[in-house]
């Protein structure tokens, strides 16, 4: 039996190894691990690569932690200080609205992360080059605002009565306050909730379909004797 | 259980690739179907959302050619990972031959992982399977991230959280790169087909 059963595991080994001829980068089990390049943005990365569908207050709170240390890090520092800035808004935002986040928001988070990690680690970016991926990622951050806002029209600066808007390059207008009533206009939510409803119940009963066609597909046919009332 | 038709000498088995959301499910077919479409000769069937999650499953069948005077289909699938396709996971599960866990070696997604070990054997358990019986295989996937300075969960970290009790087969992969997928999947399908023969003695 033992013989047996080696004999097809082999036979089926040995098919395996035809079809799917190697050279496919097999890990080489006796490699040292690839060595860990320290990064001040490591944490940062890997919290961001973690947030999906599933946005939770942890990772969240996590992902707050993260920025609010790296502000402090490079506090003073005209180029960086921008980006946590707006790293922290969003980052506020999504904490607070969640699935309801705008999905552009998430898009935001990380186009703003992969260029602050550009400027991190490319030594030889000159100060004017930092400066054009920074307006870039305003840029985005504030058509992003604006985008939220929405036909609300009016975008309430956050600048004091009579003091022109600071540029933004200088890292003083990019903050989103979440928190004031700068939310989408009612109307739009609820037809985004009408339509989020809607697609949910199309899959509800699509997935119950399937289950219905498979439970069908799997049960031995039996007589159809019981009739519908009337 | 495995679909076997004696009169054509026809054998399909049914593998899935289960695990949390985001872990390289999919990713691992997408490597297999890239890599040797050549040889397999078949279509790659996904279904994915916007944001390019799985919605319902992914399908990539092959064919192995004879074995021991039976043509032998292997049909993989992957399940949805996100926590709210709880019913659509199972729906794929109904007459799995074997598993592939692919689980999430950040450290972020720990918990993701045990939970999601939890619900395939919840899962597996509604159409009287054991998870200590079914072919298993775990896959640890993403290792590349060490490269990039992500902190990851230790081999040793994840057997114990994951494997102390299954005691199965287990791999470090990285379905980006490919590393391990192929190895995998072979030991997924001898596993398989080694229960498949006891079970048909």
């Amino acid at each position: 039996m033992a013989k047996k059963k080696a004999k097809l595991t082999d036979e089926v080994e040995k098919r395996l190894d035809e079809i799917f001829i190697e050279g496919d980068g097999t890990v080489d089990e006796e490699n040292e691990p690839l060595e860990t390049q320290v990064s001040p943005l490591r944490e940062l990365q890997s919290v961001i690569l973690s947030l999906d569908w599933e946005i939770s207050d942890e990772v969240m709170s996590h992902f707050l932690d993260e920025v609010a240390k790296l502000k402090n890090n490079y506090n003073g520092n005209r180029i960086m200080a921008p980006f946590f800035k707006m790293l922290d808004s969003l980052g506020r935002y999504i904490k607070k609205y969640k699935a309801k986040t705008n999905p552009e928001a998430i898009k935001v988070l990380n186009s703003v992360y992969s260029a602050l990690e550009k400027i991190l680690s490319s030594d030889g970016l000159k100060e004017i080059e930092k400066e054009t991926i920074l307006l870039e990622e305003v840029q985005r951050f504030k058509d992003l605002k604006r985008e939220i806002q929405g036909q609300k029209g009016v975008v309430e600066e956050k600048v004091k009565p009579g003091k022109p808007a600071a540029p933004l390059v200088e890292g003083r207008d990019v903050t989103i306050d979440w928190e004031e009533g700068q939310r989408m206009p009612e109307p739009i939510v609820a037809a985004l909730n009408e339509l989020k409803e809607l697609i949910q119940a199309e899959f509800k009963a699509l997935r119950e379909e399937i289950q219905g066609l498979a439970d069908e597909l799997k049960a031995p046919k039996r007589k159809s004797g019981r009739k519908g009332k009337k | 259980m495995a679909f076997v038709n004696l009169k054509k000498k026809e054998v399909q088995v049914k593998i899935v690739y289960y695990g949390p959301g985001r872990g390289g499910k999919t990713t691992n077919l997408e490597y297999i179907y890239n890599k040797f479409n050549d040889r397999i000769k078949t279509e790659m069937i996904a279904i994915k959302t916007q944001g390019d999650r799985t919605l319902f499953f992914d399908f990539l069948p092959f064919e192995m050619g004879k074995i021991k005077g039976y043509d032998v289909k292997i049909q993989l699938y992957t399940v949805p990972g996100q926590v709210k396709y709880n019913a659509t996971r199972r729906l794929v599960l109904r007459g799995v031959d074997g598993v592939v866990f692919v689980a999430d070696s950040m450290k972020v997604r720990r918990k993701s992982n045990m939970l999601s070990v939890k619900n395939l054997q919840e899962n597996l358990s509604t159409y009287k399977k054991s998870i200590f019986k079914i072919p298993l295989v775990l896959q640890y996937n993403k290792r590349d991230l060490a490269g990039d300075g992500i902190p990851l969960l230790s081999y040793e970290t994840m057997e114990k959280d994951l494997n102390s009790r299954l005691k199965v087969p287990s791999f470090e992969a990285s379905a980006l790169k490919g590393d391990n997928v192929v190895k995998t999947l072979k030991k997924i399908i001898t596993l398989t087909m080694a229960a498949l023969e006891k079970e048909f003695k």
